[in-house]
């Protein structure tokens, strides 16, 4: 009996270790590693990105990995970073995401700098040269759709290209004239936004917020008028309580009944938001949308921000001559080219309409242009964004400072408060508030 | 050999613990002093007191700093005293049982339950004074409430140590009951006042879990304490400011504590000394 066991087990024993040999032998065909530390929910627009890794792989004998992690929030996700930077050998890179905010690994000093060390880097559009510790790969400009027929039932004027925020708001006002709104979180936060974008909250120099102020509970009150003009439907019968939720909480029944009626009036909106890379417009369906809409580059210092997605070099990473060496690979033109004959089958994949970050693919981009029978409306709209670019009129937007960002969702929750609470606001009431913010913003700025 | 072995007995009961607390807080705590004189957490550069001199400079920390003190400074007499005089009436006057667990009993309630009840006592909804200029009483409020009872029972079992006959002799010489307090029992009580004295410390860093729940990471700033300031700086990944701070912390700590020890030294009698 025991020496059928031990044969069991002995058998058992040489089982496993053969197969561990053979699953190893996998591994031992690369010399060495790097890895890439992301998101989870970010892992399909990596792999868009280096769709080029496998021929890396091949051509320098180099295993690149993956080490996605799962997060909820902010705060676990800086737990686990915490817990990947302080590793000896932690990951090599970290990918950055579309739009993503990367200011944190600069201020930990995680970022090494990365002037110098990748040659391909000089071959990167001048203007995204700024930052030395990121590598941007992919670009995005947001572009706007004008609806022709409306703006022809109001009888306006097209705008053009180089339009401004005032331009913005005359359409806007035109297009509520002609029909009200219903109010929902959308119209809300362009009514928000297009009030509170235009003050400064923050004082850089003196290192302070500025938010019980004239200014803010003016535009409290103009938002509060703007709301109650006539040009926005509003729900009869719901009080503060409904308006909250359905302004705020992304699962009460208030907000998905308004996201009903907003996805059937946002058909026959003037002004609408597009998911079309102004940089990169080659969408398959041009021609029709062309017909119905003007597309147009969002307005710069708006909304209109230059979205980059790419690279960090973690200082305590493995292999980081390797990371280098990768990171150059995917500089080159053959990369970059392969970043812009990405494509996908969704517009909503915005990610596969990125545009690259080198100078030189222009002519490849006009032979896609042409692949595609791309309306020349939207290859007007690509040289126009591209020349700006070039010229350096739009800056990197993806690292909006935490603390402003943080402001402008506290005004929103007390401006809901003050549009809709029953009992209106005194001045006392509200200067108290405003100020409790602007100590708390006060002691963040200065920590 | 057996008699040496009996004399180590309680070392060995401690050991476990010790090794635990060695290397969970002694270990660690060294560990973060090379923290504090990197550039960074990440990026392991010798920059002397740079990031000590950040945090001395910074305005947050200043008032961290200047709250922490204030509140110490109120709250830590009045506790011992508080504690002290409810211990004694309770020692002399037989007070019934029911009024001595509710004196007790706030050691026993979680702190979301007195958080969400001091919110609602002192927060809108009720006088409104978390988010004045008395905000720190509230504080002073909950930490008294919080922890007198852990004192007096500290200070109860101190009592029920003194020598009775120290305190008959001096009935028999004439002494009433003010200078039998002033000359007996609290000089005889000076080491159980160091002993609360140094866990009143202790647990005053614990308010700051109350004023979290209530206020959050910023509160109103009568009540920004060192704990918000060190948290803050942990939960932006910060570790070379929150190391520095945090040692400059200690050591204020230490002073303190060390200061208890002397005065120990200095005022504890026993019976029988003059």
């Amino acid at each position: 009996m025991k020496k059928s066991i031990l044969s069991i087990l002995l058998l058992i024993t040489i089982f496993i270790t053969s197969c561990n040999i053979e699953t190893n032998s996998k591994y031992k065909e690369y010399k060495e590693e790097i890895s890439i530390f992301c998101i989870d929910s970010d892992e399909g627009q990596l792999n868009t990105f280096i769709s080029q890794k496998v021929l890396f792989e091949q051509k320098y004998n180099i295993k690149v990995k993956l080490e996605s992690v799962e997060v909820k929030n902010d705060e676990e996700y800086n737990e686990v970073l915490s817990l990947m930077m302080n590793k000896t050998k932690g990951p090599t890179l970290i990918f950055i995401s579309l739009g993503s905010n990367y200011q944190r690994f600069l201020d930990t000093d995680v970022a090494v700098k990365l002037t110098g060390k990748i040659p391909n880097r000089k071959n990167l559009i001048d203007t995204l040269k700024t930052d030395e510790y990121f590598l941007p790969l992919g670009i995005y400009y947001p572009a706007l759709s004008i609806d022709r027929k409306i703006l022809k039932e109001i009888d306006a004027k097209s705008p053009t290209f180089d339009w401004t925020r005032e331009d913005y708001k005359n359409l806007r006002e035109a297009s509520l004239e002609r029909e009200s709104k219903q109010l929902n979180i959308w119209s809300y936060n362009e009514i928000y936004n297009m009030i509170f974008k235009e003050i400064d909250l923050i004082n850089e120099k003196k290192k302070s917020a500025e938010i019980n102020t004239r200014e803010v509970k003016k535009a409290l009150e103009e938002i509060k008028k703007e709301v109650y003009s006539g040009r926005y439907i509003l729900p009869p019968d719901y009080g503060y309580e409904n308006f909250r939720n359905m302004l705020l909480d992304n699962n009460s029944d208030e907000y998905k009944q308004a996201r009903k009626i907003y996805l059937n009036e946002s058909k026959e909106k003037l002004i609408n938001t597009t998911l079309v890379n102004a940089l990169k417009p080659t969408s398959n369906n041009s021609i029709t949308l062309a017909r119905d809409k003007i597309i147009l580059p969002d307005i710069p210092n708006g909304n209109g921000k230059l979205l980059v997605s790419g690279f960090i070099l973690n200082r305590n990473g493995k292999n980081k001559e390797l990371g280098l060496k990768f990171l150059n690979y995917l500089l080159n033109k053959e990369s970059q080219r392969a970043i812009l004959r990405t494509q996908g089958s969704f517009i909503h994949q915005r990610n596969k309409y990125l545009y690259p970050s080198i100078k030189g693919v222009e002519d490849e981009m006009k032979e896609i242009e042409k692949e595609n029978y791309t309306h020349q409306d939207f290859i007007d709209l690509r040289e126009y964004t591209f020349n700006k670019l070039k010229k350096g009129m739009y800056k990197i937007g993806n690292n909006i400072s935490k603390q402003q960002a943080s402001i402008l969702r506290d005004l929103k929750e007390i401006s809901i408060d003050y549009v809709f609470r029953k009992k209106s606001f005194t001045e006392e009431e509200l200067t108290h508030i405003l100020k409790r913010k602007e100590d708390k913003y006060n002691i963040w700025l200065n920590e | 050999m057996f008699n040496k072995l009996k004399e180590y007995k309680g070392f060995k009961f401690v050991l476990p613990s010790f090794i635990g607390f060695l290397l969970l807080y002694i270990v660690p705590f060294f560990g973060g002093f090379k923290v504090s004189f990197s550039k960074t957490a990440f990026n392991k550069g010798f920059v002397g007191f740079a990031n000590y001199l950040y945090v001395l400079d910074s305005s947050a920390f200043q008032l961290a700093a200047k709250n922490t003190a204030l509140f110490m400074i109120i709250a830590f007499p009045l506790i011992i005293v508080l504690s002290f005089f409810l211990a004694l009436c309770i020692y002399e006057l037989n007070i019934p049982k029911m009024i001595k667990l509710f004196i007790v009993i706030p050691i026993a309630i979680p702190s979301a339950a007195v958080a969400g009840f001091f919110k609602r006592a002192f927060g809108v909804t009720g006088w409104n004074l978390l988010d004045s200029e008395y905000a720190l009483f509230v504080v002073i409020l909950i930490f008294l409430w919080k922890n007198t009872g852990y004192n007096l029972i500290i200070y109860l079992a101190g009592m029920s140590q003194i020598n009775k006959s120290a305190i008959e002799a001096a009935s028999i010489d004439g002494a009433n009951y003010l200078e039998k307090l002033r000359y007996i029992i609290i000089p005889l009580l000076t080491p159980t006042t160091v002993i609360v004295g140094i866990i009143t410390i202790i647990n005053s860093f614990k308010v700051f879990k109350d004023i979290l729940m209530i206020q959050g990471r910023y509160p109103n700033p009568k009540i920004y304490m060192l704990q918000h300031y060190l948290t803050n700086k942990y939960l932006s990944l910060k570790y070379h400011h929150l190391t520095a701070a945090a040692y400059i912390f200690t050591l204020v700590i230490l002073a303190i504590v060390f200061l208890f020890l002397l005065m120990d030294r200095k005022y504890a009698k026993k019976v029988g000394e003059k």
